[in-house]
């Protein structure tokens, strides 16, 4: 970083944490958010996400590390004593799940809760306009539970931005709504967040929301960010079989590296990092497989069912070596767009998209352990 | 990528060597006794103290000044514990057949008076067991009405000519306290049948099980938990009791404490009575966890019965009927009757100046120790939602135990710390100044305060408790980010939400200790009345006429909270019939 940069919205180092069990939620963590950025951190349940935006919030005190908002310093656990800013004095703004509106409090008061220093006036005004921003001025009036979940959203939104937090944090801010609304209040949500300017830390264990919202992705598993990176990057370039299960299903084909390839019945993959001897397997996407019903393309699978779900459709194959029994067939996904063009029992022809298959060695049973190259 | 691998580094060491997972549980330790502040001190320093005159009994009694054990555990022991045992079986099976019967009833059948009966089932939970005692004594006495009419009936010239049951006995004292415990395990009764899943039922009439089967080997046994706990409650107030006991001379544990406490002044003896009641309790809390534990497996759908239940019809109607009615007739018709009728007819004598005082005490007294319990009931829930420790929350539930203490032990224990701190204070004082303070704090009204907030803390602690647990926590997360420090959150925010609850549990803690009398009259100061002691005192000296106005302004206070809770109970009803609105 140069000396010229601004500080960094929200830098975490080496920050561990855990509660009353002793084991440790979220390990060594680093991450850094510019200002205006806006960062998602993907996971399964469990993986320390949400724990990491408590940390950032003041909620937890952190085992160990630093944390600082805005360059100055809100939480270090080395330090003698230790530093530890409570969560009213962090300047963030945070956006529940359940929304969290007072249910005593009218929409304007609730927005008009966080401004609570401010000389009447001024608090007044910028609640009305926080409020308009929104699109939620002519419910100023109204108590949280005549609104629906979609203006519920949007008022902890206002809330949350009104006293102008240097960072905000989203606990999984659309799963409370059904999934065509979530759409909505989504891109609302964004065009806020690009207008007020303000850097954002957002949990989510949604891969499509996390592509659609964020700036850059962090992926986490089990404490550890295991890939940092632009939505597109993540995609194209993971660097973990975890990252690339993680947004979809995969057909996974084991083998050995010879010559630096991996021979698999999907075809022959490069490999040119990996030493000849090791154990590696191929990850190949839904959408790498893709049938043709014209010429030969080395590899024929017979369609075992058909599911459309109107936009695309999944196919499940089963792929059979030549001379082997139907019965040891290798089972496929394929997702396929639009309407079905085959029956099960048709015999169809594949092409393998390589861009959409990685190779990466051998784990082992260590499901932790989520080294490896792409 | 270096964090990633500082990360992982760290992670497969935590794996593959315990050494580090204690090394991170060490950090995890040292993390959490940072963290106490103010609300956690503050809590444990509330909640030590509450402890106190528990603790104060069990060193009494375990290191006694003057011995008198051998003595007791020769002589009358073997009594008190036998009549105890005894009284607590015969109040748990009466108790048990009338509040499952009625809660069986008005949950299951349709017949007539049914709706009323819901919630006039309740209804004798207002009358305390001492004015129920006093009452039946004054109808059922060889002077009394009843045998009166007998007599004047069949020309009988005295007692001798005919039998008639003595109402002042064990067997007596036992019909007392069913006839106004009984409401407790109605209440919890009703609640498990209630929330039992009318598919169970309808599912094991398919399977071939008559009603009575069904009721027999699906219903109840699902609905046992529960009525463990609500027998639980039933054998606390039983062992708390003492007005009844008094009166009745049925020697049982506590009557033995007053009478070792008060005639024989031995308070070690005194406290070691009060350690084997406690024994009791514990054993009766143990089983009412077990029951409460037992409680999460009995959510079997969430479907709640729907209908208002089966119709009966030819003789089974007024039967049910009936069966419903006598219970309510017994522990509230009558006792309120007779009282008014004194009441009416002595008005003249009771209302007086002297009444007046003793209603004024009254209900000083019972609204400070309600302010005080809530207070510091609200101060303990909120503590234990911020720190969220484990030894926090074990020391608050040891607090709360006050409410299983029998009154008379419970006295014991209040007087010996008052005592201690007095002597202490009146040594320090004597040293250095040669002032003499003497008695201080025992014997004055703070002693009084002291006693009700540790007996009835539970009830304020376990009201706010639930009302708390209903606020989200992510208000208290939105309040802090929103720049509230945890004060302001509980002032903003908690407390107008739990305002309803704040409420009933200065009532419920009000209306106990309108009812209150072993502990008061005790730790009383010399010549303070309540109306509890005033009623006491009076009915002692057969004189119930006079204090009737008493008893009936205490049982009338005491059926406030019985509404309240008949309205919570139909609203829940109705939320289960049609939704909330």
């Amino acid at each position: 970083m140069t000396a010229a940069a601004a500080a960094p919205a929200l830098a975490f180092k080496g920050v561990t944490h855990g509660y009353d069990d002793g084991r440790p939620v979220v390990r060594a963590l680093d991450l850094t958010l510019a200002p205006g950025e806006v960062v998602c951190l993907l996971g399964p349940s469990g993986c320390g996400k949400t724990t990491t935006l408590r940390l950032a919030a003041g909620l937890e005190r952190p085992w160990t590390g630093t944390v600082r908002i805005g360059g100055a310093t809100v939480a270090d656990a080395g330090a003698a004593p230790p530093v530890h800013v409570p969560p009213e004095r962090r300047r963030v703004g945070f956006l529940f799940q359940d929304f969290a509106l007072f249910p005593h409090l009218t929409v304007l008061n609730n927005v008009l809760f966080g401004l609570k220093g401010r000389p009447r006036k001024a608090a007044q005004a910028r609640a009305r306009a926080v409020l308009a921003d929104v699109g939620m001025a002519d419910h100023a009036r109204a108590w949280p539970h005549q609104l629906s979940g979609g203006q519920q959203q949007r008022v902890a939104l206002a809330r949350a931005l009104a006293p102008e937090p240097a960072l905000l944090l989203l606990d999984e801010p659309f799963s409370g709504l059904d999934t065509r609304l979530r759409r909505t209040v989504r891109e609302q949500t964004l065009r806020v967040l690009q207008e007020t300017g303000v850097a954002a830390l957002m949990v989510t264990h949604d891969p499509e929301e996390a592509m659609f919202m964020s700036d850059r992705i962090a992926l986490m598993q089990a404490g550890r960010i295991v890939q940092i990176d632009s939505p597109m990057q993540l995609h194209h370039r993971p660097r973990s079989p975890f990252a690339v299960r993680f947004f979809s299903e995969v057909n996974e084909c084991a083998g050995v590296i010879r010559n630096g390839a991996l021979d698999t019945p999907l075809g022959r993959f490069d490999a040119p990092e990996l030493a000849d001897g090791t154990p590696a397997r191929v990850l190949a996407r839904p959408e790498a497989l893709i049938p043709t019903l014209s010429g030969d393309t080395g590899f024929a699978a017979r369609v075992v069912s058909v599911r459309p779900l109107g936009h695309e459709t999944i196919l499940l194959l089963g792929l059979t070596a030549p001379g082997r029994p139907e019965s040891e067939a290798l089972p496929l996904t394929a997702r396929v767009p639009g309407r079905p063009r085959c029956d099960p029992g048709d015999i169809i022809a594949l092409a393998v998209e390589a861009d959409e298959c990685f190779v990466f060695p051998d784990a082992g049973p260590d499901p932790e352990d989520a080294g490896g190259t792409g | 990528m270096v964090p990633t691998a500082a990360g992982h580094r760290f992670g497969r060491r935590a794996v593959r060597n315990r050494g580090v997972s204690r090394e991170a549980r060490t950090i995890a330790y040292r993390a959490r006794l940072r963290r106490p502040g103010p609300w956690t001190w503050g809590s444990l320093l509330v909640a030590g103290l509450v402890a106190l005159p528990l603790v104060a009994v069990f060193v009494m009694a375990l290191w006694p000044e003057e011995n008198i054990w051998p003595h007791l555990a020769a002589t009358v022991l073997p009594r008190y514990l036998t009549t105890t045992v005894l009284l607590m079986t015969a109040v748990g099976a009466g108790t048990l057949t009338i509040g499952i019967t009625g809660a069986w009833l008005v949950t299951m059948y349709r017949f007539p008076g049914r709706r009323l009966f819901e919630w006039a089932l309740l209804m004798p939970l207002a009358v305390p067991a001492y004015v129920i005692a006093y009452v039946y004594t004054d109808l059922l006495e060889y002077a009394g009405p009843v045998q009166g009419a007998i007599r004047a009936v069949f020309g009988f010239d005295s007692a001798a000519d005919y039998w008639f049951p003595e109402i002042r006995s064990l067997p007596g004292a036992a019909i007392m306290m069913t006839a106004v415990f009984y409401p407790y395990v109605y209440l919890l009764a009703r609640a498990a049948f209630l929330e039992q899943s009318l598919c169970v039922l309808e599912v094991s009439r398919t399977l071939g099980c008559g009603p009575w089967a069904s009721f027999r080997r699906v219903a109840l046994p699902l609905a046992r938990p529960s009525i463990v706990v609500g027998l639980a409650l039933v054998l606390m107030e039983t062992l708390n009791d003492f007005g009844t006991v008094d009166y009745f001379a049925v020697q049982t544990l506590t009557a033995g404490l007053y009478n070792v406490w008060l005639i024989l002044h031995n308070r070690a003896g005194a406290a070691q009575i009060a350690l084997v009641l406690m024994g009791f309790v514990v054993l009766l809390i143990v089983a009412e966890r077990l029951g409460r534990r037992r409680r999460g497996y009995q959510a079997t759908s969430t479907r709640t019965r729907s209908s208002a239940g089966v119709r009966l019809t030819g003789w089974h109607a007024p039967l049910a009927t009936v069966a419903c009615a006598l219970p309510i007739v017994v522990g509230f018709v009558v006792p309120v009757a007779v009282l008014t009728r004194h009441a009416v007819v002595r008005f003249e004598e009771s209302w007086n100046a002297g009444f007046l005082t003793h209603a004024l005490s009254s209900l000083g007294l019972s609204a400070g120790a309600a302010l005080i319990a809530v207070a510091i009931g609200l101060f303990l829930a909120y503590a234990v939602r911020l720190d969220g420790g484990r030894g926090l929350r074990l020391l608050v539930r040891f607090a709360s135990l006050g409410y299983a203490i029998p009154g008379a032990v419970l006295a014991v224990g209040v007087l010996t710390v008052l005592a201690g701190i007095d002597n202490t204070v009146d040594a320090i004082m004597e040293g250095t100044f040669g002032i003499d303070t003497g008695l201080l704090l025992s014997g004055t009204v703070f002693a009084l305060l002291f006693a009700y907030t540790v007996r009835f803390l539970a009830l304020s602690h376990g009201t706010l408790e639930a009302g708390l647990g209903r606020v989200r926590p992510s208000l208290d997360m939105a309040a802090r980010t929103l720049g509230r420090t945890p004060g302001q959150v509980l002032r903003e925010v908690h407390a107008p939400l739990v305002r309803g609850s704040l409420l009933t549990a200065a009532l419920l803690v009000f209306v106990d200790c309108m009812k209150e009398l072993p502990a008061t009259l005790i730790l009383r100061p010399f010549n303070f009345e309540t109306l509890a002691t005033h009623v006491y005192q009076f009915a002692s000296d057969e004189l119930l006429e006079q204090s009737a106005l008493a008893a009936l302004s205490i049982v009338l206070v005491g059926l406030i909270p019985v509404l309240l809770l008949s309205r919570s109970i139909s609203r829940a009803r109705d939320w289960g019939q049609g939704g909330p609105a």
